[in-house]
């Protein structure tokens, strides 16, 4: 039954993890849980036709007929659909999980939205770069620029008025962002998972913010270093990685691939680079002088020498005039 | 007065001469030409360049022109014509060429008045560092598009932009029209926006408002009867503004006539040498809107010129705000202050009466005066030119700022508007600045002060277009 | 959402200044001015302000909000601060160590976070939009009521300026899109889990009321009592028996005598 296979396109992965993006990671990691039959497609390998990326934001699960976008809309979905790990939790455990739900939506996302496409070390160094590569020709040119556009309403919009500005909402909202991974840790306790020994919709969400914070190269984020020392969340992350997503044989040639280039580069890098530099300086001198010397040749610039007698002509410029202020 | 020009005729009176045949001066050394015997009559009035321009308004203008009946009379009313046309602001530039009447309905002394003008096809823009655009004493960069004479009859239409370096901006938008050709009756209009903030006091107020306004001159003076309803939104400077202050945090409306009437006789308004002023306000809020009091001004200034070009100036200033509704308090930004580098000096701006935690919180009424002796730089370094600008200045100024308290009797509150006051004196330079404002630099010591007064004792320096 | 005029207090509060005898709670007024999302959060910390056994001097202002340091009522002040919104206030009480949750556990207050999260961002936003966007509410009922206070034209350019700040908020958190029946979806999932949560127990965490006690009973005492054009609101409630008992049993213990709306 084809019909049965759940069809989601997710952003591509990197550094160990099969995608980079928060809610795919949450979805994918449900799928999982709830071993249900899921083909994905990665957003690189998709060409502009094929991609959802044009109409929506990824993840996006398409299941027979019925297309959903956005994390909330698919669990939603799967909820309504009877599909899902999560049927198997009491009226209670479901409540908490709705209030948790609101928990890091409204007190973590604004915070890792602001930390991946709002602060500019990261969003130019790492977030914008990936995203663009991960993004099918021509769409890389679009998609980085509208994610980040919503990102910014979504932080600022509610939060500022006449009162407060846009720093200060910056300081709330990391402060709120690092008390509500407090709330999630204290939460989660010694459990293997939030509900005992099965995984649910709410260790996917968790799972997909710590995770890229955790594996990410991030050189100074007050967010990664808050979630190293949570412990028991780090280590939510990796039993998930390991036991539902651990990397497939392509994620791992990939890796190897891309680990090989990196390192060729720097080789020859290495090499070029005592005289990249030299080389450059000369280039710079040579066109210089050669602008100057065209300069002067072709008479645009001269040296005169002048006799002080030839500025007699200036004195009535000052003197005569009457009241120069303007008088509108 | 006018352009010279290299080629055309010249249009000083001293220097022209007309054409006719006649005994000319050089060879009598004492020749004397008196030009009110030589007769004229005017045959035309013409007026080249006109394009929009209307010709109702021209012909009241010009048409004095035609009656004169001597050489100087014609010279001084076609001057005067042209004096009219400038304070119209229909033209660009404006030059008389006056003739004598040719052709064959040329009469016997016969003159012909021309008017070359140049109207403006473009409005003005200009973008500078404006004083007192859209608040008094504060400087904003103001981009500015002014088209004077719209429609032909002298309509003056202005839109301006200010940006003070922060968040809000103001903008604005004039429209002026002088009445029957008159340039000292006008009907105006505004609509505006301002953002205004009030350190002294810790609010900021948006404000966003139209006024209506009619100009015309009596005998006692040139009066100006206005109405303005503005909203004004005021919130809290900062966190550390005082509660009595964001207290008043708010909207209110003010649907407000004003009238003014100023009768200025002095030969400057920056550094008068002679005359006086005299300037009465009042202002009537409560015609709607969510404000209501009845305020009073009053400004007086006289100048006394004395030997070696000094100048001594006594001026008088006062102002009572008093309620209408007994239970309606008058807010804060209604609320006169009082004090600073140019009016009450030796005290920071707005420094003087009621504080609540460092915040100034204005009073009902105020007066001010001071007695200052203006004499020019000694030595007079640059005389005659660049030193012009500046004078040496002495001063004493005292003034009070208080509230009127309607549980005493008048006299009772008399006596404590004039017991409780203020008094400072110092010495320091002024400086012109363009057409209409001044810098000081003072060294004031205040002598009497209240406590809970600013004061700012020693160096002070000032710049504005308000001061007294 | 959470002021910052409240941190100015961690530096300067001492063992000694628990609660000042003259502690003043401004909102707008009551009968005449304030709408249903700003009265659900003023009677959310008023009750909480009950539940401490804290006392304050009830101000009405029709200039509240913009009083406020954050732009937001309720607000407090406290000696020279003021302290607005429920969190932040709940958070003042806490830290003068005054709070009535101090019993809960590490685990529990983080539950009771999550919860008080959720009614903010379910119930207020919910309120929000009933109010501001749905157009039969906001012609008979907010708007009138926001602009009574101000002389025309004030009194309706005022709530037209207040409604496009509501609707680019929910345009952000993605409620602007949603249609009546989503927004009653909404409030009927959020009351599943609280109702879920509290099942028969007596108060959300044991015997004794806490803060999320207060802040539902503001939200739905609000809802079922609140001048609306009609009482679907009340009907969706009232399906929740355990809740709307939750009120009356907050209600009858500390309101005994005070008459609300």
């Amino acid at each position: 039954m084809t019909d049965d296979v759940l069809n989601l396109e997710v952003w591509k992965g990197n550094w160990d993890l099969p995608s980079v993006d928060n809610e795919c990671l949450a979805v994918w990691a449900y799928c999982k849980f709830s071993g249900l039959p899921t083909k994905v497609q990665k957003s690189h390998q998709t060409n502009v036709f094929q991609s959802s990326l044009a109409k929506h934001n990824l993840p996006v699960l398409q299941h027979g007929s019925a297309t959903e976008s956005q994390l909330g809309n698919i669990l939603s979905y799967l909820k309504n659909q009877g599909l899902g790990v999560d049927k198997n939790l009491s009226s209670k455990e479901l409540a908490d999980i709705s209030a948790f739900s609101a928990l890091i939506e409204e007190k973590l996302l604004p915070a890792y939205l602001h930390h991946w496409w709002v602060d500019t070390d990261t969003y130019v160094e790492i977030t914008r770069p990936f995203y663009a590569k991960a993004s099918p020709f021509p769409l890389n040119y679009f998609v980085p620029g509208r994610i980040q556009r919503a990102a910014k309403q979504h932080i600022y919009a509610p939060r500022t008025n006449d009162v407060i500005n846009d720093e200060e909402v910056e300081m709330l909202v990391y402060k709120e962002a690092k008390e509500c991974l407090n709330h999630l840790s204290y939460r989660l306790g010694e459990n293997d998972f939030f509900f005992g020994d099965q995984p649910s919709s709410l260790d996917a969400l968790v799972f997909g913010y710590v995770a890229p914070l955790l594996k990410a190269p991030l050189p100074n984020s007050q967010l990664a270093n808050h979630v190293k020392g949570c412990p028991n969340l780090s280590g939510l992350c990796n039993r998930i990685l390991n036991k539902y997503l651990p990397m497939s044989p392509e994620d791992l040639e990939e890796k190897r691939k891309r680990e090989l280039e990196e390192m060729e580069k720097k080789q020859v890098d290495s090499l070029e680079f005592p005289n990249k530099r030299r080389n450059m300086i000369l280039a710079a001198l040579f066109a210089l002088s050669s602008m100057i010397g065209y300069a002067f040749i072709s008479g645009l610039v001269g040296v005169v020498i002048v006799d002080e007698g030839d500025y007699d002509g200036f004195s009535g410029v000052f003197g005569d005039d009457e009241g120069g202020g303007d008088d509108d | 007065m006018g352009t010279v020009h290299a080629k055309a005729p010249e249009t000083t009176m001293e220097s022209h001469r007309p054409e006719f045949e006649g005994p000319s001066n050089d060879t009598d050394p004492n020749f004397k030409f008196d030009i009110r015997t030589v007769p004229v009559k005017v045959d035309r009035v013409v007026i080249d360049g006109v394009g929009k321009t209307k010709n109702d308004i021209l012909e009241k203008t010009l048409k004095p022109v035609l009656s004169a009946s001597n050489f100087k009379e014609m010279v001084e009313k076609s001057t005067e014509a042209k004096i009219l046309l400038e304070k119209l602001e229909l033209f660009k530039k404006v030059d008389i060429l006056i003739d004598t009447s040719k052709g064959k309905n040329a009469s016997a002394n016969g003159y012909e008045v021309q008017y070359h003008v140049e109207e403006r096809k473009y409005p003005i823009l200009n973008v500078k560092m404006e004083l007192g655009a859209h608040s008094a004493n504060e400087s904003d960069v103001v981009v500015r598009m002014k088209y004077p004479n719209m429609f032909g009859r002298g309509e003056s239409c202005t839109l301006d932009y200010s940006r003070v370096f922060k968040d809000d901006g103001g903008y604005g938008f004039q429209f002026s029209k002088p009445i029957n050709g008159d340039p000292d009756i006008r009907i105006g209009a505004t609509i505006y926006k301002g953002y205004t903030e009030f350190p002294w006091s810790s609010f900021k107020e948006i404000s966003r408002g139209t006024a209506l306004h009619l100009m015309f001159p009596t005998k006692l003076g040139s009066h100006c009867l206005k109405w303005e309803g503005v909203w004004r939104e005021m919130r809290a400077l900062n966190r550390n503004t005082s509660f009595a202050v964001r207290e008043q945090a708010g909207h209110t409306l003010k649907s407000s006539i004003q009238h003014v009437l100023m009768r200025d006789k002095r030969d400057d308004k920056i550094l008068p040498t002679k005359g006086y002023l005299v300037k009465l306000t009042q202002e009537y809020a409560g015609l709607g809107g969510n404000v209501e009091f009845v305020k009073n001004d009053v400004e007086l200034q006289y100048n006394l010129p004395l030997v070696f070009d000094s100048i001594i100036q006594l001026s008088l200033a006062g102002g009572i705000l008093t309620k209408v509704d007994q239970n309606k308090d008058i807010k804060i930004n209604d609320r006169y202050f009082l004090g600073g580098p140019l009016t009450l000096r030796g005290f920071t701006v707005n420094g003087v009466g009621p504080h609540s935690d460092g915040n100034a919180l204005g009073a009902d009424a105020y007066w001010l005066s001071g007695l200052h002796l203006y004499t020019p730089l000694p030595f007079r370094p640059g005389k005659g030119g660049f030193g012009e600008m500046f004078r040496s200045h002495f001063f004493v100024t005292a003034g009070h700022l208080g509230n009127v308290n309607l549980n005493e009797t008048a006299k009772e509150n008399f006596k404590n508007l004039t017991e409780t006051f203020r008094l400072s004196y110092g010495l320091g330079v002024v400086l012109r600045l363009g057409g209409i404002a001044r810098l000081e630099i003072n060294y004031v010591i205040p002598v009497r002060y209240q406590i809970g007064d600013n004061v700012d004792k020693g160096f002070q320096y000032g710049i504005g277009i308000s001061f007294l | 959402m959470a002021s910052l005029v409240g941190e100015v207090m961690h530096l300067n509060i001492g063992p000694t200044e628990k609660w000042p005898s003259d502690v003043a709670f401004f909102q707008p007024y009551q009968v005449e001015q304030v709408t249903l999302p700003d009265y659900s959060n003023c009677l959310a910390v008023r009750t909480f302000l009950n539940m401490s056994g804290l006392k304050f001097d009830l101000q009405l202002k029709t200039n509240a909000e913009e009083m406020s340091p954050s732009g937001r009522v309720p607000f407090l002040k406290i000696g020279a601060f003021l302290i607005a919104e429920f969190d932040t206030i709940v958070a003042n009480v806490n830290m003068r160590g005054l709070s009535i949750s101090a019993h809960l556990d590490e685990t529990e207050r983080s539950e009771m976070t999550a919860y008080i999260t959720m009614v903010h961002t379910v119930l207020y936003n919910a309120e929000l939009y009933l109010s501001w966007i749905d157009k039969d509410i906001f012609s008979s009922t907010t708007r009138p009521r926001y602009g009574s206070v101000h002389p025309w034209p004030l009194s309706w350019v005022l709530p037209w300026k207040r409604q496009m700040e509501v609707k680019a908020r929910l345009n952000a958190c993605g409620w602007i899109n949603k249609t009546e029946e989503n927004v009653h979806d909404e409030i009927r999932a959020c009351l599943q889990a609280l109702s879920d949560r509290l099942d028969t127990n007596i108060y959300f965490f044991g015997e004794k009321p806490t803060e999320l006690d207060a802040l539902v009973f503001g939200h739905l005492y609000n809802l079922i009592t609140f001048q609306l054009p009609d009482s679907r609101l009340t009907d969706i409630i009232k399906k929740y028996k355990n809740l709307a008992d939750l009120c009356t049993r907050i209600e009858g213990k500390y309101y005994r005598d005070i008459k609300e709306n």
